[in-house]
């Protein structure tokens, strides 16, 4: 391991010849699938594919559309800098497909053909009759759904930057970019990180071309692509480091001798010429200290590094590119503090709650646990674009069917993953001021040493294949809400296929253009916007959709009102988080997730304001429920 | 559907109380590991997750009925 772990994560020119044929393959995928488009019906086909999607399409774009940029670059990180209670944090996936596949796809799938509705909107205006409930679930997802698109744009650039690192043609064009931004008379392009920039351009660019042209189709051709390449990154990837750490049992019990790194701020004396710099290593009597922080006072003489990170060594681990001082330099180390939680515990990356850097309850307490527990699978179920795709499969055996393949696939990705990055940091330790680049890393490192470069282009196509799935299907979303639900449905319902055809394209790439200029300056809190909106639609749409699905009382006034209910709930929650922290912060009383509360306040109101107000006719009851429910 | 929210819950007992008696456990001691995992890892996480998948293949195989979703025919919205 030479150089700083960040070089680390650059992949070399093989690499990028890799991670190119796999762009150009969801290009060919795209165009292919586009070709294939339906004539009849452009709506239907577009948003939906016309419902005639197959086990393997089904099962992958629900799967892809799952795994997100955070299941590739926030979860490794999490379990990187927590350890193996990411085991417990993650276990609720054992039943999402169960859950959020078995529970209420063939009763939505049934609805929504009845009701021959392409979006979930739609669904539910038709099934409680009510045009209001349309309207507010619309506004909801649009709302929520734009907070999605940010964060994933953002995270696809990222990766992208990341993988282009110092190559020369990179570089070259960055600067062309920065010269570009200069010249714009607004403060906020003209500011913009110019690498930052050129990614997020190039990913936008891409993913919006594939979803004009493709639609709903190429969106679920591709993610089936997607798919399989998370499925055979995580497997390449779980081999490597087995074989590269010497088995399971020996990186575990490496691992229980780490402990968490110590903070501290140290001061260099009579450096001379020398010059350390932002990510080197030292070595101070016996202890690794590496060099996160700024250098201050670099005259020469003294100068000051505030933070660094202590590691303690530990036989069986990675070293890292430890640089030699010269003789005569004094290093005095000060304010040493080590993490609230799993300081100087033998075995803390092996047991629960897990170190914590600030929390001394540790980074997941039992209450959690049960919140996460629940949270997955429910909140798996709630998402617009995970029901969207429930309405989209061909009939009830391929449902069936894709239950197993996604049982196995979920399986496979999140435990497996949690083997892989705790056995991961014997390979690569010292990066906890950086762990959300540690699944390139690990990437590049688990293949240099492996003597084949090229197949890290294989395995950092896995985590931008899991924006790039995410992305396409939430763009999608957004723009079926307005042409479908709000031009189609409430202003122009006998517009001809062609303008909606036409509509669909300048929408798409209208909303696509909008989510890049706004993330040009990325907020710093994006990970908690991301939270915020997928606890936010999960709130608003899990219990409404349910009791429409399954309770024949359930009324439109009743769904409005369970879902401004679980709206006032989150936001009143997140406005709470924000007085106590200010930060972007989501409020979680009694230490239970937030979406805890706002399904309780959503199921209340629901059920509550149907019993006041007046359901639908009994011909609507029969038409939408089975004769025997099963 | 109240099959599949009890066997969402049966999990949760299984794993969240296991993890609870073996996994939050304080003391110096060595960890005893299960194939090359924490076992409390194994047999709090694992071994449910094996159970759980089994359970969702057989359930979606065996018991989950077929039905006639419909053709798409067209409805009316109010």
């Amino acid at each position: 391991m030479g150089g700083s772990f960040l070089a680390a994560a650059s992949a070399g020119s093989s690499a990028l010849v890799a991670f190119g044929l796999y762009i150009v393959g969801v290009f060919v995928v795209a165009w292919i699938s586009g070709r294939k488009q339906s004539e009849k019906g452009f709506v239907s086909e577009y948003f939906l594919g016309n419902r005639g999607f197959g086990m393997w399409a089904f099962a992958l774009t629900f799967a892809a559309t799952a795994a997100s940029g955070g299941t590739f670059m926030g979860f490794p990180a999490k379990i990187y800098s927590h350890g193996w209670v990411l085991a417990l944090w993650i276990a609720g996936y054992m039943v999402v497909p169960l859950v959020a596949m078995g529970a209420m796809g063939k009763q939505l799938n049934h609805v929504a053909r009845k009701a021959n509705a392409v979006t979930l909107p739609e669904v539910m205006e038709a099934r409680l009759q009510n045009r209001a409930t349309g309207l507010v679930a619309t506004l909801m997802i649009v709302f929520f759904m734009f907070f999605y698109l940010l964060a994933q744009f953002k995270a696809g650039s990222e990766i992208l930057a990341r993988l282009l690192g110092d190559i020369p043609g990179f570089q070259a064009a960055v600067s062309a970019t920065s010269g570009v931004l200069k010249s714009v008379p607004l403060g906020v392009v003209a500011t913009a990180d110019p690498a930052y920039v050129f990614c997020l351009v190039c990913f936008a660019v891409a993913v919006i071309v594939y979803v004009v042209y493709g639609g709903f189709r190429a969106v679920v051709w591709t993610d089936v692509m997607q798919g399989i390449i998370m499925f055979a990154g995580v497997l390449i990837m779980l081999g490597l480091v087995l074989v590269q750490t010497g088995g399971l049992a020996k990186a575990t019990r490496t691992l229980e001798k780490m402990s968490p790194p110590e903070s501290a701020t140290i001061q260099l004396a009579g450096l001379g010429e020398e010059i350390v710099t932002r990510g080197d290593w030292i070595e101070v009597s016996g202890e690794w200290v590496k060099l996160v922080g700024g250098l201050t006072s670099p005259d020469g003489a003294e100068a000051r590094v505030a933070p660094v990170l202590i590691y303690q060594p530990v036989e069986g681990t990675a070293v890292p590119p430890l640089m030699a001082l010269p003789a005569g330099v004094a290093v005095e180390i000060a304010d040493r503090s080590g993490y609230a939680n799993g300081h100087d515990s033998q075995g803390a990356y092996l047991k629960a709650p897990g170190p914590h850097t600030s929390n001394a309850a540790g980074f997941l307490s039992l209450t959690l646990a049960v919140s996460f527990f629940f949270f997955w699978p429910f909140g798996t179920l709630a998402q617009p674009s995970n029901m969207v795709r429930l309405m989209a499969f061909n009939n009830s055996r391929t449902l069936r069917r894709s239950i197993v393949m996604v049982s196995i696939y979920f399986s496979v990705i999140y435990f497996l993953m949690v083997v892989i990055f705790c056995a991961g940091r014997v390979l690569l330790p010292g990066m906890d001021d950086q762990a959300d680049g540690v699944m390139p890393a690990l990437a590049t490192t688990l293949t240099s040493n492996a003597g084949v470069p090229w197949l890290a282009g294989v395995l950092l196509a896995a985590p931008f294949a899991a924006v790039m799935s995410s992305v396409d299907s939430f763009l999608l979303m957004v723009s079926s809400a307005v042409v479908r639900d709000i031009y189609q449905n409430r202003m122009r319902p006998t517009a001809s296929e062609r303008s909606l055809r036409l509509l669909s394209y300048i929408v798409t790439s209208f909303i696509g253009i909008a989510a890049m200029l706004t993330v040009l300056k990325p907020p710093a809190h994006l990970q908690d916007l991301i939270v915020f909106a997928s606890g936010g639609l999960a709130g608003c749409f899990l219990i409404p959709v349910l009791l429409m699905l399954f309770w024949q009382k359930m009324t439109g006034a009743g769904a409005i009102a369970g879902m401004l209910g679980g709206f006032a709930m989150h936001t009143g929650l997140l406005i709470a988080g924000y007085s106590a922290t200010g930060e972007f912060r989501v409020a979680t009383p009694l230490n239970l997730e937030p979406l805890i509360w706002d399904l309780l306040l959503s199921g209340v109101l629901a059920v509550a304001v149907s019993f006041m107000s007046r359901r639908p006719g009994q011909e609507v009851i029969d038409r939408y429920f089975y004769s025997s429910p099963g | 559907m109240w099959i599949v929210f009890g066997v969402w819950a049966v999990f949760c007992i299984w794993v969240v109380g296991y993890c609870k008696l073996n996994a939050f456990v304080d003391g110096g001691g060595e960890v005893p590991l299960t194939l090359g995992m924490p076992s409390w890892v194994f047999w709090g996480v694992a071994v449910p997750w094996l159970a759980a998948t089994t359970f969702s293949i057989v359930f979606a195989l065996f018991f989950i009925q077929d039905h006639e979703l419909g053709d798409g025919e067209a409805g009316e919205v109010a």
